[in-house]
């Protein structure tokens, strides 16, 4: 269900790039729904960076990746992150494992002040996803667990007038319904952190 | 900005990754834990895995570690994996002396000094041609003190014989006494079947169909082969096939003294009596019902494992009790030559050598 409604919204957002996109030449459907979204001011923001995430008492890397429709203050997209390089540790002795983690979800953000350089906002995501225990040597996967998690933030983007902007975020997930040896969801829970590269598109007024 | 295109597809494609793993559930019956979580020392452990690997202990397929009701080891070696089943040879017949207490905990048998003859009427030729046959108990049979003539242990003869036979039960029943009944001690694992028919009478079902019902589904073991002999007769001899954390769930069904998951499997008193020496053959072992015990004569005995028990199935499946230690070591072998105490014993002790040295 979950990756229906991902693909969906996916699916709806390729077709408001490729809308978006359009030249002169592309007839009519295309360009109405173009001209459309440039009338109700509705415009996609898109987030590439990294998560510094909790993981078992320390931080650990995650590729982080977003992307929205914005409309004047408020956006709503979906978010995509996956852990990088892999926590070791022994699951079940004496076998080490790595461990994996990959989300995605829907995140939702409001705008609460704008600046002529910085632009601040709240978001939260809520995200689905797996976490597993993979056999470093075969790469297959040993343990698997679904897991769900809430990712309220708190996100600043510097140099909002162009259309690529620095963006740092502090947050904290609250993972859930994680079934893991050796591991559990309050392993996972906690601040994060994160730092990339904003694309907007908003037709927000500065 | 054109070229943004493929980004999203990319993205796309990764949002279908995360989702499309099924794998089978872990197991449920421990925690994890490391071996220094109960002031045992992980490296000794890991050379120990080491020696294993480098097959020190020859032919080991499988160790698991129970210490405190947690998983403190578990692994498989020589292309073994977690879910293979694998036959426990004669470390079956310990299932015959389970169905025997479970037999009496259910009502079908009263007492184990019941002679067979009053069990298997069927068998009455057999058992006609010496009138002390008739006074062979269970209790006997338990205690490898049945007096029929058997030898499996310099020769195979017996065994293999009995195996090409169409009745196991009656190639058994059929053979002369060579002691009297309750007498002399000598191993015979093919006794087992006679337990295994007298089981089938008693409750109307095969071994197999009465363990699984009774056992195996308290304790959540699913996935088990028996083998039976050609009269439909389950091979309590060495027909059974578990996997390796199955196989070790038995023995802690036993060092929870019959209690699994607050329900009653087995009674404790039968555990006691059954577990407990009730004759001693050699210098280095005593014998309950079909369960092994250590004994103070062998001097190089675990000193910390004077009331484990244990069973030491001839190709190095072993199972061992210890519950001054509260634990469980659970050793899958293919050894053919090496008898009871062969490269599986040698582990246990070298594993109770880790315990010895932090205690």
């Amino acid at each position: 269900m979950h990756k229906c409604y991902l693909g969906l919204l996916l699916c709806f957002f390729q077709y408001v790039i490729v809308a978006q996109q359009a030249d002169s030449l592309t007839q009519s459907k295309t360009n109405n729904f173009s001209h459309f979204l440039k009338n109700k001011n509705i415009g996609w923001a898109g987030f590439a960076g990294f998560d510094m995430t909790p993981t078992m008492e320390s931080f650990q890397k995650q590729i982080r990746l977003d992307i929205s429709l914005t409309h004047e203050r408020l956006s709503l997209g979906m978010t995509y992150s996956s852990l990088l390089g892999g926590l070791k540790q022994y699951v079940i002795f004496p076998s080490t494992y790595r461990l994996n983690a990959q989300h995605g979800g829907i995140i939702l953000g409001i705008r609460i002040f704008q600046s002529k350089w910085i632009n601040g906002y709240i978001n939260t995501a809520y995200q689905w996803g797996q976490m597993v225990w993979e056999d470093p040597a075969s790469k297959e996967y040993v343990f698997s667990s679904k897991s769900e998690g809430i990712k309220p933030e708190f996100e600043i983007t510097i140099y909002p007038k162009f259309w690529l902007q620095l963006s740092t975020k502090v947050g904290y997930q609250q993972i859930s319904k994680l079934e893991l040896p050796q591991v559990n969801s309050a392993d996972f829970s906690g601040f994060f952190y994160s730092l990339g590269l904003k694309i907007n598109l908003s037709n927000e007024k500065y | 900005m054109k070229n943004i295109k493929p980004f999203f597809l990319l993205l796309l494609f990764g949002s279908c990754v995360f989702t499309n793993e099924n794998l089978e559930p872990d197991q449920q019956t421990w925690n994890y834990a490391l071996p220094n979580q109960f002031s045992l020392i992980d490296q000794d452990f890991l050379n120990l895995n080491e020696a294993i690997l480098n097959d020190e202990y020859r032919n080991i397929h499988a160790l698991v570690i129970i210490k405190d009701d947690q998983l403190i080891f578990e692994n498989y070696y020589l292309d073994q994996q977690r879910e293979d089943l694998n036959n426990i040879d004669n470390a079956t017949n310990i299932l015959a002396s389970i169905a025997i207490g479970m037999a009496i905990d259910d009502g079908y048998l009263i007492s184990i000094e019941t002679p067979i003859a009053e069990l298997l009427p069927e068998y009455e030729n057999e058992l006609s041609n010496d009138s002390l046959k008739k006074t062979i108990t269970i209790r006997q049979l338990l205690t490898h003190r049945s007096g029929l003539s058997w030898d499996e242990i310099v020769s195979e003869n017996d065994l293999e014989e009995m195996m090409n036979s169409n009745d196991w039960v009656k190639n058994l029943l059929k053979k002369p006494l060579d002691a009297i009944p309750g007498g002399r001690y000598n191993f015979n694992s093919g006794a087992s079947m006679i337990l295994s028919k007298i089981i089938q009478n008693l409750t109307n079902e095969t071994l197999s169909s009465y363990i699984d019902r009774r056992l195996f589904k308290a304790l959540e073991i699913e996935g088990w082969l028996w083998t039976t002999d050609p009269s439909g007769t389950t091979n309590a001899t060495n027909g059974l096939y578990l996997t390796q954390l199955d196989f070790t769930k038995i023995g802690y069904l036993l060092l929870k003294n019959g209690v699994w998951k607050d329900q009653v499997i087995l009674s404790d008193d039968w555990i006691y009596e059954s577990t407990n020496a009730q004759h001693q053959p050699s210098y280095s072992y005593s014998l309950g019902y079909l369960w092994f015990q250590f004994t103070e004569e062998q001097g190089n005995a675990p000193y910390n494992s004077k009331r484990t028990f244990y069973i030491p199935g001839q190709t190095g499946y072993h199972l061992y009790i210890n519950p001054e230690e509260n634990l469980i070591v659970s050793v899958g072998a293919k050894n053919y030559f090496y008898r009871f105490f062969g490269p599986s014993y040698w582990l246990y002790f070298a594993i109770m050598d880790l315990h010895r040295d932090y205690l």
